[in-house]
């Protein structure tokens, strides 16, 4: 299958400490890659190295055959990357509609805003609570909505890539169940490629279709996530179960 | 009603209720209160702009008498090559103060180059040394800005058909707050325009600003030029109701009176910027009226008339954040008791009833905790 995001050597870090090493990525179109390991691994370095937040000091990022290196975050955005923070990013002082229309900034031109609109439109029929809310300021959601927003901010760019950090940190078990059912869907809908970052390693391997493991800025196993699952040397080392 | 629901309606309304308002008021004040309110207007615009920088894009700026003082010289020497070579006409002071608040909006914008890389305490820095700075600079090259003696700014007496008795400082009064007026309304639909979205994202979450297709330093320059248009032309119409532009008119002490306004009245809020600004005009005013009734000696008034208003605005200011966070412009939403997110539901539609067939087999997440 031809790839959608080709990572090679990639290294950075912060300042003098560096926290990625070498590390080697292949995203398929239409596919979830679970990136798991312990905290301090460098999962959340390596996804603000790839939508462009942290500068890379080595390596090849390329995303349909565009080298992404050196680009800055917007433009990155335009090319289709989209990313989801931990902490997840929400503009407080914005409504729920305000937030969901900056999804759609990267568009230019005519029919730019009728495509936002239609986009919008999708993302409250996947989470009615937002479209209740739609008049809300975020900081007034619950945390659960605030990750609906975030996510739907996230997919009104309608991405080609989206990067998602911890999506179910904080949220009650039902919710983030739900968020990660969702995640399959919205797989198989729009054949994105979705590099999750999850420290619920079950429930991450659970929906994934491939999966990474990260260990002091190093990738040290990489597979199907079935079989990473059944791997019991590997979970013990690495994954703590 | 369908009409005024759109907020551009809703704003030439207000500015003209505004323009109408102006018009009575100056016509019965006295000179001295017109003049006053000339004085008022260069204030409100001013402090307009610092507000949409300082709380709504989230950038600091202690500089800021500096960039009134680039639109208040501008506006000085325009003023003083068309009456050298005796042009005049309605259009001359309008056109002066356009291309005052536009050379202070390219300032401005070079000064948002420097100001996008600078965070907290280190733009503070900067923006102070600006307002230090840039006045000194007219000390420097005398034979054009005529050092600590100013330049004099003379403009067209009010037209004819206002009629022989239309005061000078009423007509002062027209042209400042007229361009209050012109300054309010243009940033209030920039504040209700995307461009005011981004401002507020930038502030409030630079890292989701970025990730959403935001340029965080363009933002930011632009908000600084934004409100350096602004400021510039509250410098022109400054130095046309002081009739001079000097060093001494926009020293620090204006800077830290425009900060104050914009904090007192409620920051980000346009509204409170015009609270702020006749709080502190007016305090100012009322001090040096108390000093003066003190029967101290030329030089202690002197000393009070210097610090007691910058004492006073400092206090009042440590007082606001204590107790009104929100500014007066918090405590008149509160005591309507109309929060602006309040405002804001209203009237929005119900949720779009179609489904994306695609999508609708997975179960929509509930709401999450409280």
């Amino acid at each position: 299958m031809t790839e959608l995001l080709e990572v090679e050597g990639l290294c950075a870090g912060y300042g003098a400490a560096p926290v990625l090493h070498d590390v080697d990525l292949r995203l398929a179109p239409g596919t979830i890659t679970a990136v798991l390991g312990a905290n301090g691994a460098g999962k959340t370095t390596l996804l603000r190295t790839l939508s462009g937040l942290l500068r890379p000091s080595a390596g090849r990022i390329d995303l349909t055959g565009r080298d992404l290196i050196g680009l800055p975050v917007e433009r990155r955005v335009m090319l289709g990357v989209a990313h989801v923070p931990e902490g997840r990013g929400v503009i407080g002082e914005l409504t729920v509609q305000e937030n969901l229309r900056l999804g759609g900034l990267w568009r230019k031109g005519a029919g730019a805003r009728r495509e936002t609109d239609a986009a919008i439109a999708e993302v409250y029929d996947l989470f009615e609570p937002l479209a209740r809310r739609r008049g809300y300021h975020g900081h007034q959601l619950s945390g659960g909505e605030r990750q609906m927003l975030a996510l739907g901010r996230a997919l009104v760019a309608r991405p080609k890539f989206l990067l998602l950090d911890e999506p179910s940190l904080g949220l009650a078990p039902v919710v983030a169940a739900s968020i990660m059912a969702l995640l399959r869907t919205l797989r198989d809908a729009s054949g994105m490629a979705v590099l999750l970052v999850e420290q619920n390693v079950h429930s991450a391997l659970a929906i994934a279709d491939e999966g990474v493991v990260v260990s002091l800025g190093r990738v040290v196993a990489r597979g199907k996530a079935a079989d990473l699952q059944a791997d019991e040397g590997l979970r013990h080392a690495y994954l703590g179960f | 009603m369908a009409l005024l629901r759109s907020t551009l309606v809703r704003h030439l309304v207000l500015l003209a209720l505004g323009a109408l308002a102006l018009v009575l008021l100056t016509g019965s004040l006295s000179t001295f209160h017109n003049y006053e309110l000339a004085g008022l207007g260069a204030y409100v615009c001013t402090a307009a702009g610092l507000t949409v920088l300082t709380g709504l894009n989230g950038q600091i700026s202690l500089g800021h008498a500096a960039l009134m003082a680039i639109g208040g010289y501008t506006v000085a020497l325009l003023q003083i090559r068309f009456s050298d070579r005796a042009i005049t006409g309605l259009w001359v002071l309008p056109l002066s103060l356009l291309a005052g608040a536009a050379v202070t909006g390219v300032a401005a914008a070079v000064v948002g180059v420097a100001a996008a890389r600078l965070r907290g305490p280190y733009l503070a820095g900067v923006t102070l040394a600006l307002g230090v700075a840039l006045p000194a600079l007219t000390s420097r090259f005398t034979s054009v800005f005529k050092g600590d003696q100013g330049l004099s700014v003379p403009f067209d007496p009010p037209p004819a058909s206002l009629g022989a008795n239309f005061a000078v400082e009423r007509w002062q009064a027209w042209i400042s707050l007229g361009a209050a007026l012109i300054v309010l309304f243009f940033l209030a639909n920039l504040n209700r325009s995307a461009i005011g979205r981004h401002f507020r994202a930038v502030r409030d979450d630079e890292v989701a600003a970025q990730l959403s297709g935001l340029s965080v330093p363009r933002v930011q320059i632009l908000a600084f030029t934004v409100s350096g248009v602004a400021a510039g032309l509250g410098g022109g119409v400054f130095a046309v109701s002081l009739q001079t532009a000097s060093p001494g008119s926009f020293d620090l002490t204006l800077s830290l009176a425009l900060l104050s306004a914009v904090v007192i009245g409620g920051l980000g809020s346009l509204a409170g910027a015009v609270w702020g600004s006749i709080i502190v005009v007016y305090l100012g005013i009322v001090l040096r009226g108390f000093v003066d009734d003190l029967g101290l000696s030329a030089a202690s008034a002197q000393k009070l008339h210097d610090n007691l208003p910058n004492a006073a605005f400092g206090l009042l200011l440590v007082l606001v954040m204590l107790i009104l966070p929100g500014g007066i412009q918090g405590l008149l939403r509160r005591l309507a008791g109309v929060a602006p997110v309040d405002r804001l539901r209203r009237g929005r539609p119900e949720p779009f009833a179609a489904a994306i067939a695609q999508h609708s087999s997975s179960p929509p997440p509930s709401g999450g905790q409280q």
